[in-house]
């Protein structure tokens, strides 16, 4: 019997989480590692590892056939370009400190798209092969050119079998052409809420009036759309993070179930003065507070919210193929189902890829939409956008679920070759990767209770979590 | 306090590769190796414990990716036909 490779990793008392390559997991003990390292394997230990799928007895039989598609299928799929984000004005009527699109003031020249940008993009979507496309209209905030957005969109409805559009707002100024823009069937909203209203307001409003005036358009807008039309995503400045409960509140009483909490980029002008890796300690430590704060209030109301990267980090653990989140998937390859278009017509592979060139760091452009994608500069990218080879990745038990981001590497270290573990990214991960194994293995009520439901699943089956001794 | 950890046979090969890893993890800690021992020094008693397993789990890493790397070429070479 051959026994595929398995990384291991010490977690919660002294116990080791052992994985595959195709991410099959299981927990055991620095008794079997060392048996499993010097080649002592028992036939017990045998027997729970091909029973598990981490072996097989003849290349090519069925468990090795298995194995190969479990690998396989743990691969992200390059997909065809599908979803663009335009900028049509980098102009924004706030001024958050921390701003991560690189705003310009919204009375700036030069900001906008000209008629030729909108020309040459409208013919770089008519030139994609897909018949679906989504539409992420980012900023500054784009309902300052309604015009263009209105032009985008009945470009996009003709020419596409199907359309999705989503609008990034900071819904601070609706007028009513506005609201009815956003009130079509296939228009969508995202916005920020920075948790409490006191947070909100030190973070963008800066004011009591304005800040109102956000509540009152977002709320508007639930009325009007519902929230399922609606997405607010909170960013957290960890030095002064918002009240949980007031930010669940804030949310549960507005109906949204899903909480996506990001911490603050190190991008755009949040970069200034700030060590890049200065808060990482603190905000794993806040976000794990967290889970544990949604998995009690969960099971005393009987009713689910989640945070929403936690869920989609449970749900890589768990299960193949969960690849739709372009910031957590391996290969990341880039320009190949989403793209940036800025303000100027030139393409950047993701949004942050444009904050960096916007403030002269790095180009990260990969060409523009009059002469089209810079296939050699997006190969020069792609060939360090998967973690299965990295010298780092190779020994660790979490590859299979994790990602990478030499993107956030560049921003934060001018390179991309910090060893992985003394990244952002890699500590980050490697935190709430320890997070979702620490409560697959409890057996709790309450635990399971949210784990079950943010995985999809009714209840938890007891043989997820495997153990050997 | 010293650690002082020896090598069974079967894992000398692989302790200029642990090494490298070992350096690059605890910077400010001096390995030194023999034909078939490491040994490091280290402020207080825990801190050798956590040296004494970290050498450890080096040296099973290194041995168990360099012996299943050719169990990687062959998946590869299977499913990239």
């Amino acid at each position: 019997m051959t026994v595929w490779p398995l990384r291991f990793r010490e977690v919660m008392d002294g116990a080791l989480i052992f994985a595959d390559e195709a991410g099959g997991f299981f927990k055991s003990t620095e008794s079997f590692l060392t048996r499993y390292a010097l080649d002592a394997l028992t036939t017990a230990d045998q027997r729970f590892l091909y029973d598990g799928g981490h072996a097989y007895q003849r290349e090519g039989d069925l468990a090795y056939l298995g194995f190969a598609y479990r690998w396989s299928a743990r691969q992200a799929v390059r997909r065809r370009l599908s979803y663009v984000i335009l900028v049509p004005t980098l102009r924004c009527n706030l001024k958050c400190g921390y701003c991560q699109v690189s705003r310009a003031p919204e009375g700036a020249k030069g900001f906008d798209w000209t008629e030729a940008t909108l020309s040459a993009t409208l013919g770089f979507l008519d030139g994609l092969e897909t018949d679906e496309i989504k539409i992420e209209f980012q900023g500054g905030e784009p309902l300052l050119r309604l015009d263009l957005l209105e032009r985008l969109r009945d470009f996009c409805r003709t020419r596409f079998k199907k359309a999705e559009f989503v609008v990034c707002t900071n819904l601070q100024n609706v007028d009513s052409a506005a609201w009815a823009f956003l009130g079509a069937a296939d228009t969508f909203v995202s916005t920020s809420l920075d948790g409490d209203s006191a947070t909100h307001r030190r973070q963008r409003t800066k004011s009591t009036e304005l800040t109102d005036q956000f509540f009152s358009n977002f709320d508007e807008a639930l009325k009007r759309f519902g929230p399922g039309k609606i997405s607010a995503l909170p960013t957290i400045d960890v030095d002064q993070p918002p009240d949980p409960a007031a930010l669940i509140a804030n949310f549960e009483s507005r109906g949204i179930r899903s909480i996506y909490l990001r911490p603050l980029n190190h991008q755009g002008f949040a970069r200034r003065g700030r060590d890049p890796d200065a808060t990482l300690d603190r905000w794993n430590a806040w976000h794990s507070a967290f889970i544990e704060r949604l998995i009690d209030r969960n099971f005393q109301t009987g009713t689910i919210l989640e945070e929403y990267y936690f869920s989609q980090c449970l749900k890589r653990v768990l299960r193949a193929g969960a690849d739709d989140h372009t910031d957590l998937r391996n290969p990341s390859f880039f320009a190949s189902d989403y793209i940036v278009v800025d303000h100027d017509g030139m393409l950047y592979p993701t949004d942050e890829a444009r904050m960096q060139s916007r403030i002269g760091r790095i180009d990260l452009s990969i060409g523009h939409v009059q002469s089209g994608i810079d296939h050699g500069k997006v190969a020069t990218l792609n060939a360090a956008s998967l973690n299965n080879f990295d010298p780092d990745c190779i020994h660790c038990p979490y590859q299979p679920f994790c990602g990478s981001d030499i993107i956030d590497d560049i921003s934060r270290y001018g390179s991309i070759d910090v060893p992985k573990h003394a990244t952002w990214f890699c500590r980050r991960h490697t935190s709430l990767f320890d997070k979702v194994f620490e409560l697959l293995y409890r057996t709790d009520a309450a635990t399971r209770f949210s784990l079950s439901r943010w995985a999809g699943m009714e209840d938890w089956p007891e043989s997820i979590g495997r153990e050997h001794a | 306090m010293r650690l002082h950890t020896d090598v069974p046979s079967s894992l000398t090969d692989f302790i200029d590769a642990a090494l490298v890893r070992l350096r690059l993890q605890f910077g400010n800690v001096e390995f030194h190796r023999t034909t078939a021992a490491i040994s490091a020094d280290a402020d207080d008693p825990l801190e050798v414990e956590k040296l004494r397993a970290a050498v450890l789990h080096a040296l099973y890493r290194e041995k168990i990716y360099a012996e299943t790397l050719p169990l990687r070429h062959a998946l590869l070479e299977r499913v990239l036909r």
